[in-house]
């Protein structure tokens, strides 16, 4: 048991005892005619016993001295991982609007300055050369409609 | 028609040109994906399953097929040069495969792998042609009670055997049947956890959870870490092994594909448990056991003929019964589906053509992959050579075409985007994404399969242990979770247990 079962053991709690309420919520039927809640019901109060379960094993082990024993799960490099999932819930939402070449070029650039940074040259010559490859073989090769967003007029003509 | 003259028709199928060519493009992806650590078959799967869309039900899991069975492949170059695990099957080919290399027997190590790795997939390819038929016979008296307790068994094996703590594995499988039941009730047509989203009223899409939970949380947890890869300097040497060697792991090759088949066909042991279970065997059976570790040859036989064996096993379960036993499955599953296609006892009647195509394609499929590790050894070491810093952009993208390209949506991207963190975070927190999306994938049918048996039944519980198939499956299930919280079982599971992802 680590220290951190507990707040996912909470977690899951909650989270299946929520699916209870939604199960009831949505009807649960009985035995001769299931609801469209029952099963999700019963899934909810399993989740929530395991959790419940998983929380209190790991008060126990904390009692008995074994909490801290591990110490943080992240490794050193950690920031990396909140910047590249910054710099993808940026693309989602800025894809359709500036479009799919332009924004991967960028995605790309950043990603290539971001871990193991690579030179300004590299990272604009490695970016260009994959998006347009990309582009190539998915979007002219295989037809996938990629948003043309700033590029409209050209590309679309 | 007899198997013979079936397995014929299922050559002239697998022989289509487009056929031989999709089947030519998995088995190359797959070695590739393979050789490649820090990407798996399931990732590589994803990736191509929004091209299969456009190709037909033959091609498109003659393909995703050769990925699953080509990664085997691969994976072993990388475990016997570089002292990586290509893929989770070829961990134990790091221990005498590496050691082999340092000893200047690199090609004799890839050799015997690529050969056996041949030997050990026909094999299983034989035993699958000839257990599948009767298998499927024996399915057709299946009833849903039958099912509802077949697919409680399958998660519960795969909770056993999944890496750590066992009520983590049945949190996930909780979180992979809820997951699978958002979207409208088949039968009562009433939204389910939807939030008054459009996009979620056909449910979480399959591509963008898998590419989220397996694509980007990998590439996350590569990203955090420092990457150091180094291709072993000695000579690769002659790829073919001697008739010393071949006396010395023969065998090795049959135990190993025996087990391999046997075990892949069990839900979730598949190829990583039967590559880690023939070694324990090889080193029982050896007359001097401390040549293990050291380069000893049979311990490269041996797991690599388990887990291309096993990948063959794995099919069972999916075609006879329509139940897959771990994720890879459950991607072909969900190919099928996509398609239109119901595996199970009457795939074989109902579309003989696809049945038998497929698995004549895996014997073409496996001569291919002997060409592609052999000649092409020069290749895959070059490939080994690409920076993970150039590299890791370039999945990170390709998985975000793959989800965007099945519907255009932003949306599923953004759902990528969510299982690559929750992904991610599972992984950090010591929980694994096998049962969930194996739960997942078979929720909306243990659900259909339970409120059926219910109805039927009249509300009777004990309908579940009344049918014996039902009762042994359930027993069987119930036995294997008790068996893990008795510590010293407990003990002996944390020893084995692996995740296959």
């Amino acid at each position: 048991m680590r220290p951190s079962d507990i707040g996912t053991g909470l977690l899951g709690l909650g989270l299946g005892l929520w699916l209870v309420y939604e199960g009831r919520d949505m009807g649960l039927g009985d035995l001769h005619e299931p609801g469209s809640g029952f099963i999700l019901f019963w899934v909810g109060a399993l989740m929530a016993a395991l959790s419940a379960l998983l929380a209190g094993s790991a008060v126990l082990a904390g009692a008995g001295g074994a909490a801290g024993a591990d110490g943080s799960p992240f490794g050193e490099r950690w920031r990396r991982v909140p910047l590249v999932l910054a710099y993808l819930v940026v693309y989602c939402a800025l894809l359709e609007a500036v479009g799919f070449i332009l924004l991967t070029i960028a995605l790309l650039f950043l990603l290539f300055r971001t871990v193991d940074p690579q030179s300004w040259t590299k990272a604009v010559l490695y970016s260009v050369a994959i998006t347009l490859a990309v582009y190539v073989l998915f979007g002219v090769g295989l037809g996938t409609q990629f948003p043309a967003g700033l590029l409209e007029p050209l590309l679309v003509g | 028609m007899d198997i013979l003259g079936m397995l014929m028709a299922g050559f002239a199928v697998a022989f289509e040109p487009a056929n031989l060519a999709y089947c030519f493009v998995g088995v190359f992806i797959g070695t590739l994906i393979g050789v490649l650590p820090g990407i798996g078959p399931v990732a590589a799967m994803s990736l191509l399953m929004p091209i299969t869309f456009y190709i037909t039900p033959e091609a498109a899991i003659i393909m995703m097929a050769g990925i699953y069975y080509g990664s085997m492949y691969g994976g072993s170059t990388t475990a016997i040069l570089v002292n990586i695990p290509g893929e989770a099957a070829s961990v134990v080919t790091t221990l005498d495969g590496y050691q082999m290399a340092l000893q200047g027997r690199a090609g004799v190590a890839l050799g015997v792998a690529a050969i056996g790795s041949f030997i050990a997939g026909t094999l299983a390819i034989v035993a699958l042609m000839l257990v599948a038929p009767p298998l499927a016979d024996f399915a057709v008296r299946f009833g849903p009670a039958e099912y509802f307790s077949l697919m409680v068994f399958g998660l519960a094996i795969l909770s056993y055997v999944t890496h750590g703590s066992i009520l983590k594995s049945l949190m996930m499988a909780c979180i992979g049947l809820a997951l699978g039941l958002v979207g409208i009730d088949s039968i009562t047509a009433m939204p389910r956890l939807t939030f008054d989203r459009l996009e979620l009223v056909d449910g979480v899409g399959l591509v963008p959870m898998i590419m989220g939970l397996f694509g980007i949380a990998e590439i996350l947890f590569n990203i955090e870490g420092a990457q150091q890869r180094t291709v072993v300097k000695t000579r690769i040497g002659k790829l073919l092994p001697t008739v010393k060697d071949w006396i010395q792991c023969r065998w090795a090759l049959l135990r190993g594909s025996a087990i391999g088949f046997v075990l892949g066909v069990l839900p979730g042991t598949g190829s990583v448990i039967s590559s880690f279970v023939s070694y324990a065997v090889e080193k029982r059976f050896a007359d001097d056991p401390s040549r293990f570790g050291k380069g000893a040859i049979e311990g490269v036989a041996g797991p690599e003929a388990a887990n291309n064996a096993a990948a063959g096993g794995a099919f069972i379960p999916l075609l006879t019964l329509g139940i897959p036993t771990g994720v890879v499955t459950a991607l072909l599953l969900g190919a099928f589906i996509i398609h239109g296609v119901e595996p199970g006892p009457l795939l074989m009647v109902n579309h003989p053509e696809l049945f038998w195509g497929v698995i004549a394609s895996m014997y073409i499929g496996n001569v291919m992959l002997l060409v592609l590790n052999l000649p092409l050894i020069g290749l895959w070491v070059q490939v080994l050579k690409v920076p993970y810093h150039i590299l890791f952009p370039m999945i990170l993208l390709f998985c975000m075409i793959g989800v965007y390209s099945v519907n255009g949506s932003v949306f599923d991207l953004y759902v990528m985007t969510g299982f690559g963190l929750f992904g991610y975070l599972m992984k950090k927190f010591g929980f694994e994404p096998a049962p969930l999306v194996l739960a997942y994938v078979l929720g909306p049918m243990l659900e259909n399969n339970l409120r059926k048996a219910l109805i039927l039944s009249q509300g009777d519980l004990t309908t579940f242990v009344t049918k014996p198939i039902s009762a042994v499956c359930l027993l069987l299930a119930a036995a294997l979770l008790l068996s893990a919280v008795l510590p010293a079982l407990r003990a002996r599971r944390e020893k084995i247990a692996l995740d296959e992802t």
